[in-house]
C-alpha cells in the first residue's frame, strides 16, 4: 500500500513539471502584466513603467524562472503581486471553499446518481430506465454558468429563499453555510449526476449478466437483495472511476460556478490572477491544481484496494 | 456499422433530431432569421418578445431570435473545428504513442500534465495569451482536449495491435505504414467517433464558458455563450436574452450527446452486448 | 489662504450634484444611531489596498474611507482642507505652507506630525500613480511639528487640485509606514474607519477607529473632506462580480449599499418600497480616443468622416441604457474651468454622406480599421460595438477586438496596431482640467502624437495663476480637439448608487460613503 503510494507520487512528478512548464511559458506570452491593472484605467504609460519597474516586472524571464523552480524546490509558491501574501497561504485559504463546494456537488450527485442507475439497470429498457437515462442526460447537458443564473433568478430574486452569492464559513454559521453553498452546489450535483447515473446502469449490467448473480438469483435471493449486495459491491469500481473523473470535472465547473456566485474559491483566484496577470498566482494556482487531480486519482486507487479485495492481492 | 440500422436507435435518431433542427436552422440562418443580428435599435431596448420580436430584443434593441440562430451558427463552426482538429492532433499522437512503446510514455506524460488541470482553466488562460477570436477559441479548446482524444486513440492502438491479424502482418514483414493504414486505423475508427462526438458536445459547452467568462470571440458577432453573457444582468428585467440561448445549447449538447451513446451503441459491440 | 468652511468657500459647482439635493436634506441630530454592521457590494476587488499606488476606483472606494489627504474634495468638487487647517501660497506661486490640523490620530495610536506628511509626500512623489503632480515640487520641508513647505521649482497653479484629488489619493500615513514599496503600505491612515480582514476575491472589513479625529472646522460631512462621523461598527464591502447577484442581495437585504447599479434595473426596483436609489448626472463622460500616429485615424479626413459618421446620441443612449445626456464640453457645466459650447454644433451632427465623402478624400480604399475595446468595463464594449454598426454603415471595414484590461493597455500604449478604443472618462472630469487635458499632452499624448496647439493650451493651463487664462486654455484645448477630431467626446452618463430603505442620510458621491450614514 505505502509501496504504491510513494510510486504514484513519484510517477506525478514529471506531470507536475510539465504543468509548470505550461504555465510558465503562458506568462512569458501573455500580452500586458500587472502593473496596468494596479494602476487604474486612466494611467498613463510613464505612471505603468514605473509601477512596473517597483514591483520588480522588469526582470528577465530566465532569471525569474530560475528563481520560481528554486522556491518550489523549498516548498515556496512564490508571493501574489496582487494580494500581498504568499501564493501557497492564497490557495489555502480558499481550497476549503473550492473542494467543499466540489465534495458536496460529488456526494449529493452520487446520492441521487447511483440509485438513479441502480433502477435503470434494475429495469432496463423499460419506461423507468428510459426516464432515469433521460434525466441524467438532460442533467448534464445544461450549461452549469446558465443553470446557475436561472437559479439566482428564480430562488434568490422571485423567492428569496437563498442568498444570491457569497460565501459563509461552516465554522461561522453551518446554517449559512449551507444555505451559501446549496445553489452552486445543485448546479455542479445535476451536471455530474449524469455521469456518474450512466455509468451506474452500464456497470451494473454488465455485472447482473455475469455468472456469480446469476447463481445468486438461482439459489433464490430476492431481486433488491441481489442489486442491494452484489451488483453494487461488483460494479464499485467503475463507479468510482467515474466519481474520480467526476471530481475532477467538478473541480473545472467550480471555477465557473465560483464566478456566478461570487465564491472566494481557488477558481476565482486563479481567474481572476489570468485576467490581471497576477503571474505567480496562476502558477502556484495550476500547479496545486494538478496536484489535486493527482492527490484524487490516487485516492481513487486506493478506495479501489478497499471495496475490492482481488486487486490488493494482484499488488 | 449499417446507416439504416443505427437510425432505428432511438437515441441516435432523437438526437439527429435535436441537432439536425438546430443546424438545419442555424445553416438557414440568413433566410430565416427576421432582423439583421447585429443591427441596432436603441428605440426598442430590452424590448418584450412580441409578433415581431419573437424572442424580444437586447439591450442594443438587436433581436434575439435571430443572433441565437447566428449564434448557433458561431457555437457549432467552434464545435465542429474543434472535433476535426483534436481529432488529428489527438489521434496522430494516441496512434504513435500506441504504436512505438518508447515515445508512448513520454507522449502520455504530457498528455497528462495537460489533462491534470480543469480543460476550461487552460483554455481561458490560452484564450487570454491569444487574444480574442474564433480561431483562439479553436486553438484553445483543441489543446484541451486533444489529449482526451490521444488517451482513447491510444487505448484503441493498443487493442487492435494486440490482434492476431496484426501479429500476423508484422510476422510477415508488412511495412509500419501498411499495417497501420490497412488494419490499425481502421480499427480505431469507432471509438474515435465515439469520442469526438462527446467532444463536440463538451466543446459547445466550453466555448459557452470561454465567450461567458469575457474570453470568447468578440462582438459584435454573437455565439450562443455571448448571448447568455450579454443577457445576464437583466435577468430579471429581460430573461428572454440570457433564457433563450441556454435552451439552445442544452439541445445540442443533449442531442450530441445522445449521437454519441447510438453511435457507441451501435459501433461497439462489447456495449452491445451489455446494453441488450 | 484657502481656508475651512466659511472663509473662501467657493460655491460656483453647487449646480454638479442638483439632481441629488433631495438626499441631502438634514435630518434631525436625533435620528442618529450608533452602530451595525453595514455590508456593501461593489463589482471587482481593489487591484491594491495602497492607496497612493492605484487610480482604480475599486481600490478609492475603500481607501477613502482609511485614509484621508490634506486637502480634500468637497461635495462639489472644490478643493478645501481636510487634514490641514489650511494653506498659505506664495505670491510668487513658488512655496505652499500647510498648517496641519493637531491632535489628529492615526489608526497605530500615534498622532500625525509634520514628519509623516513630509514622509508622505515624499514617498508619493516616489511611488503615487499620479505623482506627475509632484514633477514642480523641489523641495518638501518641515520647519516644526506643525508645518509643512512644500517649494516649488516652478509656477504650478493646479498643485492643490491635485494634492486634493481622490483620483490615487496622496494619502497621508505614518512615517514609518511610508517606507514599504509600492503595493505593500496602506493600512494605516486617519479616516474613520480602519482596516480589518482582506480577502481579494470575497470582501473586506472596515472597522470604526473610535480614536478617529474629527474636523471641527465643518459642521457635517462634505465631499470627501467635512466633519466626519462614523456610526456603523463595521463596514463589510463585498466584491461581487455579477450584477444580477448584487441586485438580488439588495433586494433580499442581505446588502445594503451597492455601488452602482445599472439603469432598467433601477426602474424596475423603483417600486420596491425597501430600496432607495440615488441618481448622479453627470459621473462621466465617454471618449473615443484616436490614433493619430498610426493607421487611417493619422488622416485628418479620415477622422472626421468619424466624426460625421457617427450618431452619439444613439451610442450614449445604449452603452448607458438611458442615462444620459448630451453635452459636448469637456469639462462639466457649472465648474470653474467650464469652456462653455459656443461653435461646437457643427461637429456633433451625423452625416452619413459628408462621412462617405470625407472617407474617399482620405482615400481609404476598405482597409482593415483596427479598434479595440476592454471587456471588464460594459460601456466600453457596448460603445465599441455600438461605434463599429456606425462605421460599417458607411463603410469603414471594423476589425473590433475585446481583450481584457492588461492586453488592451498595452496595446494602446504601443504607438502601433490600433486606431481607436473607447473610454469612459470618470474621475478626471471631475477633478477639473488637469487630468484631461494632460492626457492629451505631454511625452506620451493619449492619441500617441503630440498636437502642438494642445501642448500650448497644457502650458498655459499648468502655469496660468490668473483663472481666466485657464479657462481661455480649455476652450483652446477643446476647439483643437474637435476641429482636428484628435479624439471624440462622444456624451455624459449618469451612475446610480442604491441604499436599502433603511440606510439613512446617504447622499451619493464619487465613492458611497459609509461615514454620517445610520441605520433607521
Amino acid at each position: 500500500m505505502l509501496r504504491l503510494i510513494v510510486v504514484r507520487l513519484l510517477a506525478a512528478v514529471p506531470v507536475l513539471f510539465v504543468v509548470s512548464l505550461v504555465s510558465f511559458g503562458l506568462t512569458l506570452l501573455v500580452p500586458g502584466d500587472i502593473a496596468a491593472e494596479m494602476a487604474g484605467q486612466m494611467a498613463s504609460r510613464e505612471e505603468v513603467d514605473q509601477l512596473r519597474a517597483q514591483l520588480g516586472l522588469n526582470r528577465p524571464p530566465l532569471e525569474r524562472m530560475v528563481a520560481w523552480y528554486g522556491g518550489v524546490l523549498q516548498g515556496d509558491l512564490g508571493r501574489s503581486i496582487l494580494l500581498n501574501q504568499s501564493v501557497g497561504s492564497a490557495i489555502l485559504e480558499r481550497l476549503p471553499v473550492t473542494l467543499s463546494l466540489a465534495g458536496i456537488a460529488l456526494l449529493v450527485a452520487a446520492l441521487v446518481g447511483v440509485p438513479l442507475g441502480l433502477l435503470a439497470a434494475a429495469k432496463a429498457h423499460k419506461w423507468q430506465d428510459q426516464a432515469a437515462m433521460g434525466t441524467a442526460l438532460v442533467g448534464l447537458s445544461l450549461p452549469d454558468f446558465w443553470l446557475g443564473l436561472l437559479l439566482i433568478w428564480v430562488l434568490a430574486v422571485k423567492m428569496q429563499w437563498l442568498p444570491s452569492g457569497g460565501w459563509v464559513p461552516f465554522s461561522d454559521d453551518p446554517i449559512g453555510w449551507l444555505r451559501s453553498i446549496a445553489m452552486p452546489a445543485g448546479v455542479l450535483a445535476l451536471n455530474q449526476m449524469g455521469p456518474l447515473a450512466r455509468m451506474t446502469r452500464s456497470a451494473a449490467l454488465e455485472v447482473s449478466n455475469s455468472d456469480f448473480i446469476r447463481t445468486a438469483r438461482a439459489k433464490g435471493l430476492a431481486e433488491p437483495r441481489v442489486f442491494a449486495r452484489h451488483v453494487l459491491a461488483a460494479a464499485a469500481v467503475p463507479i468510482l472511476t467515474v466519481a474520480g473523473i467526476s471530481f475532477g470535472i467538478a473541480l473545472g465547473g467550480a471555477l465557473v460556478i465560483e464566478q456566478v456566485f461570487s465564491l472566494p474559491g481557488v477558481g476565482r483566484l486563479v481567474i481572476g490572477a489570468v485576467l490581471r496577470r497576477d503571474w505567480p498566482v496562476i502558477q502556484g494556482g495550476l500547479l496545486l491544481t494538478a496536484f489535486v487531480f493527482v492527490a484524487v486519482n490516487l485516492i481513487v486507487d486506493l478506495l479501489y484496494l478497499w471495496v475490492d479485495p482481488r486487486l490488493r492481492e494482484q499488488r | 456499422m449499417k446507416i439504416p440500422s443505427i437510425l432505428k436507435r432511438r437515441s441516435f435518431a432523437a438526437g439527429l433530431v435535436l441537432v439536425g433542427a438546430v443546424a438545419v436552422a442555424a445553416g438557414l440562418a440568413d433566410w430565416l432569421a427576421p432582423f439583421d443580428p447585429v443591427k441596432n435599435n436603441f428605440r426598442y431596448r430590452l424590448g418584450e418578445p412580441n409578433h415581431a420580436h419573437l424572442l424580444g430584443t437586447d439591450r442594443f434593441g438587436r433581436d434575439v431570435l435571430s443572433r441565437i440562430l447566428f449564434g448557433a451558427r458561431v457555437s457549432l463552426r467552434i464545435g465542429l473545428l474543434v472535433v476535426v482538429a483534436s481529432g488529428l492532433i489527438g489521434g496522430v499522437v494516441g496512434l504513435v504513442a500506441g504504436w512505438w512503446p518508447k515515445v508512448d510514455s513520454w507522449l502520455m506524460r504530457v498528455m497528462d500534465g495537460l489533462m491534470a488541470f480543469p480543460g476550461i482553466l487552460l483554455a481561458i488562460a490560452l484564450a487570454v495569451t491569444l487574444g480574442p477570436s474564433e480561431m483562439t477559441a479553436v486553438v484553445a479548446l483543441t489543446v484541451a482536449f486533444a489529449p482526451r482524444t490521444a488517451r482513447v486513440m491510444r487505448g484503441a492502438v493498443l487493442v487492435a495491435r494486440a490482434q492476431d491479424y496484426v501479429e500476423a502482418a508484422r510476422a510477415v514483414g508488412a511495412r509500419t505504414g501498411r499495417i497501420l493504414r490497412r488494419h490499425i486505423v481502421p480499427a480505431t475508427m469507432a471509438p474515435l467517433m465515439v469520442q469526438q462526438t462527446y467532444i463536440f458536445a463538451v466543446a459547445i459547452l466550453a466555448e459557452a464558458v470561454l465567450s461567458f467568462v469575457g474570453v470568447g470571440p468578440p462582438p459584435p458577432q454573437p455565439s450562443l455563450g455571448a448571448i447568455i453573457a450579454d443577457g445576464r444582468d437583466n435577468m430579471v428585467e429581460a430573461p428572454w436574452i440570457a433564457l433563450s440561448p441556454g435552451v439552445v445549447i442544452a439541445m445540442l449538447v443533449l442531442g450530441l450527446n445522445l449521437l454519441g451513446d447510438g453511435l457507441r451503441d451501435a459501433l461497439d459491440p462489447r456495449m452491445r452486448n451489455t446494453v441488450r | 489662504m484657502i481656508r475651512g468652511p466659511g472663509v473662501s468657500r467657493r460655491t460656483f459647482n453647487a449646480g454638479l450634484l442638483a439632481g441629488t439635493a433631495a438626499a441631502t436634506l438634514p435630518l434631525p441630530a436625533f435620528a442618529q444611531k450608533r452602530g451595525g454592521d453595514v455590508v456593501m457590494a461593489q463589482s471587482s476587488p481593489p487591484p491594491t489596498i495602497d492607496a497612493q499606488t492605484s487610480s482604480a476606483a475599486a481600490s478609492r472606494n475603500i481607501s477613502l474611507h482609511v485614509h484621508e489627504t490634506l486637502f480634500a474634495r468637497d461635495e462639489a468638487a472644490n478643493p478645501v482642507p481636510d487634514l490641514a487647517e489650511g494653506v498659505d501660497m506664495a505670491a510668487d506661486g513658488l512655496s505652499y505652507r500647510f498648517t496641519l490640523r493637531s491632535g489628529v490620530n492615526f489608526h497605530n495610536g500615534k498622532v500625525m506630525t509634520s514628519a509623516d506628511v513630509k514622509a508622505s509626500l515624499e514617498r508619493y512623489a516616489q511611488v503615487g500613480m499620479s505623482k506627475i503632480f509632484m514633477l514642480p515640487v523641489a523641495a518638501i520641508e518641515a520647519p516644526d511639528s506643525k508645518t509643512v513647505v512644500v517649494k516649488m521649482k516652478n509656477v504650478f497653479p493646479g498643485f492643490i487640485e491635485n494634492l486634493s484629488s481622490p483620483r490615487a489619493p496622496c494619502a497621508i500615513m505614518p512615517e514609518e509606514e511610508c517606507a514599504k514599496p509600492a503595493g505593500q503600505g496602506g493600512r494605516i491612515g486617519t479616516g474613520p474607519f480602519t482596516m480589518g480582514e482582506f480577502r481579494s476575491d470575497s470582501h473586506i472589513m472596515l472597522h470604526r477607529f473610535d480614536k478617529y479625529s474629527q474636523n471641527m472646522n465643518y459642521k457635517e460631512r462634505d465631499g470627501f473632506a467635512g466633519k466626519k462621523t462614523a456610526h456603523f461598527d463595521s463596514v463589510r464591502i463585498r466584491f461581487m462580480p455579477e450584477g444580477g447577484a448584487r441586485t438580488a442581495g439588495l433586494q433580499t437585504g442581505e446588502l445594503h449599499v451597492i455601488e452602482a447599479l445599472d439603469a432598467p434595473v433601477a426602474k424596475r426596483l423603483e417600486s420596491d418600497r425597501n430600496i432607495r436609489s440615488y441618481t448622479m448626472m453627470p459621473w462621466a463622460y465617454q471618449t473615443l480616443i484616436m490614433n493619430t500616429a498610426w493607421g487611417q485615424t493619422q488622416n485628418l479626413s479620415f477622422r472626421r468622416a468619424i466624426q460625421a459618421a457617427l450618431d452619439l446620441e444613439e451610442i450614449m443612449a445604449i452603452s448607458t441604457s438611458g442615462l444620459y445626456r448630451m453635452q459636448p464640453s469637456w469639462q462639466h457645466p457649472g465648474t470653474a474651468h467650464y469652456p462653455g459650447v459656443a461653435g461646437l454644433e457643427k461637429f456633433l451632427k451625423q452625416d452619413q454622406a459628408q462621412a462617405r465623402a470625407l472617407l474617399r478624400d482620405a482615400g481609404y480604399k476598405g482597409e482593415e480599421f483596427a479598434m479595440m475595446a476592454d471587456n471588464t468595463n460594459r460601456p466600453h464594449i457596448d460603445t465599441a460595438t455600438v461605434v463599429s454598426e456606425q462605421l460599417r454603415a458607411v463603410g469603414v471595414n471594423v476589425k473590433l477586438s475585446v481583450t481584457d484590461w492588461p492586453t488592451i493597455f498595452t496595446a494602446r500604449t504601443k504607438p502601433e496596431g490600433w486606431c481607436m478604443w473607447p473610454l469612459l472618462m470618470g474621475i478626471e472630469p471631475y477633478e477639473g482640467p488637469y487630468g484631461v487635458v494632460g492626457f492629451f499632452a505631454g511625452a506620451s499624448p493619449a492619441m500617441m502624437k503630440q498636437d502642438p496647439v494642445i501642448e500650448e493650451a497644457q502650458a498655459k493651463l499648468t502655469t496660468s495663476l490668473k483663472l481666466e487664462d485657464r479657462v481661455a486654455a480649455v476652450k483652446m484645448f477643446q476647439d483643437r480637439m474637435y476641429d482636428q477630431a484628435l479624439s471624440l467626446k462622444v456624451g455624459d452618463s449618469g451612475w446610480i448608487q442604491a441604499t436599502r430603505a433603511n440606510v439613512m442620510n446617504f447622499a451619493p458621491y464619487r465613492i458611497p460613503r459609509m461615514w454620517d450614514v445610520w441605520f433607521a
